[in-house]
């Protein structure tokens, strides 16, 4: 096994969320920013399957809730489930496909979202998720899903590069 | 490592019960874990030079891009200065004057100056649902929770968390807090909190239904609130609209201060003291009226 790896999720992650609250401020458009730690925690899942997926998603979430959170353990819970399922297409498809990711991007950050408003703002009486489709949810969602197509061959390549190192290859056929 | 990997499915369920738990143990924290201040200390220095990177380079931009409008903007802030500078001779009269008569009526205690210090807005919040960022200045600095954050004479937000070396800070177009505000021409209360449906306004709710707050009047800060100091500017008032069901209306605020170009504010830190506190704690008290107030409306 790879021990190698896990320095190069957090170090991924954590390059991710700095850049993600400093320098991506000025990428908003109509103050709609891409989610790009959805697209490092999908693309980590997606790769390297389920066991990487929670693990970098509880250290995305939890980078995010000890910062900008009312308390721990709401972002922490959203990510890891998005590692955990975006890891079980691990064994099912190629990981050369370029759909797919995207596909699997637009599905979490929908649930990133949706679990977000949930845990949020439900509970605090507003019922109405459908109000919040177009001015937040889809213009968030088609942005991530633009921005992930670029984000997702970039760690895929950092990736590739980890798994060469230790001389595990993953065969196309 | 084989272990984990033959029990995927109660490892995920084992985070997620810790999750909860974590949820459930950190909601009403008074301050930031050990955990949280660790990062923060050593992220916020990171985050602190890309800020300062980031500003060097767009500035450098603005500055070969805009240099036929910094000549003509130069010559009209020369001009106003010297008008300014005029109507100050005339300030100092009557701030000696004023000095002299609130002695005589002991009013000084009403209308005491606020001690500010400024500070840079580091990180913001890589959501689009909340609108919560962090500053470059802690505990250490002497800043504490609750103090207010105002930028360009307008409200800004109050702090919720100070770590060693940055603060958190929760700013009024987020929805997660309420201010109580009044109108300063009418004299109308209520409370004002961010609001979801236009982004980056806020909304007044329960005022009275018979109250005459009407569109263009300008939000202060209410006497009675418990957190921020009386009298700053929030915003003006944009539209109004009344509820027969709560028999309240409700209004859009515009605030003052410009959330989409803030980089940096001013922290009072001077601490406020309220004796006659009518309303009690501004979130409580926002918190148990909606909740009689659904109460009402579920009947």
């Amino acid at each position: 096994m790879n021990k190698f790896k896990y320095p190069v999720y957090f170090l991924i992650i954590l390059i991710n969320f700095i850049l993600q609250t400093t320098v991506f401020e000025s990428l908003s458009i109509m103050g709609i920013k891409p989610n790009t730690a959805v697209i490092a925690v999908v693309s980590i899942a997606f790769l390297q399957g389920e066991l990487d997926g929670i693990i970098t998603g509880l250290f995305a979430g939890f980078l995010q809730d000890s910062f900008f959170s009312l308390y721990i353990g709401c972002n922490m819970f959203i990510y890891a489930c998005i590692g955990f399922v975006c890891g079980y297409c691990f064994k099912a498809f190629y990981k050369e496909s370029f759909l797919l990711p995207l596909v699997l991007v637009a599905a979490a950050d929908l649930w990133c979202s949706f679990a977000f408003f949930v845990f949020n703002i439900l509970l605090r009486g507003y019922m109405n998720f459908f109000s919040f489709l177009m001015p937040v949810v889809i213009p968030e969602l088609v942005y991530t899903v633009l921005v992930s197509a670029f984000l997702y061959r970039f760690i895929y390549s950092v990736i590739e590069m980890i798994n060469s190192r230790t001389g595990y290859r993953r065969r196309l056929f | 490592m084989n272990f984990f990997d033959s029990h995927k499915k109660y490892f995920f369920a084992f985070f997620c019960v810790l999750c909860i738990v974590l949820a459930g143990v950190t909601t009403n924290r008074l301050a930031p874990t050990v955990f949280e201040k660790t990062f923060g200390l050593v992220l916020t220095p990171v985050h602190k030079g890309i800020d300062i990177a980031g500003e060097w380079v767009s500035k450098r931009i603005k500055a070969v891009t805009n240099i036929n409008s910094l000549i003509d903007e130069n010559m009209r802030l020369k001009e106003e200065n010297e008008k300014l500078r005029l109507e100050n001779s005339g300030i100092e009269l009557l701030r000696t004057d004023n000095a002299r008569l609130t002695e005589l009526l002991d009013l000084s205690e009403k209308y005491k100056e606020l001690d500010t210090t400024g500070a840079r807005i580091i990180a913001k919040d890589p959501g689009n649902w909340y609108d919560v960022f962090i500053i470059d200045k802690g505990a250490n600095d002497g800043l504490e929770k609750n103090m207010s954050v105002i930028s360009e004479g307008g409200l800004v937000g109050r702090i919720t968390e100070c770590g060693f070396n940055y603060s958190k800070v929760v700013s009024i177009i987020d929805d997660s807090d309420a201010v109580s505000s009044v109108c300063l021409r009418t004299g109308d209360a209520g409370y004002v909190s961010g609001d979801y449906q236009n982004r980056g306004m806020c909304k007044m709710e329960l005022i009275d239904s018979t109250a005459k707050i009407s569109e263009g009047d300008e939000i202060l800060t209410s006497p009675f609130s418990s957190i921020y100091p009386e009298g700053i500017t929030i915003g003006k008032v944009l539209s109004i609209e009344s509820s027969a069901e709560t028999s309240t209306k409700t209004a859009v605020i515009e605030p003052v201060a410009d959330f989409k170009h803030l980089d940096s504010v001013l922290i009072i830190t001077s601490k406020h003291k309220n004796n006659n506190i009518l309303f009690g704690d501004d979130i409580g008290e926002t918190v148990s009226v909606s909740e009689t107030e659904a109460a009402a409306v579920g009947e």
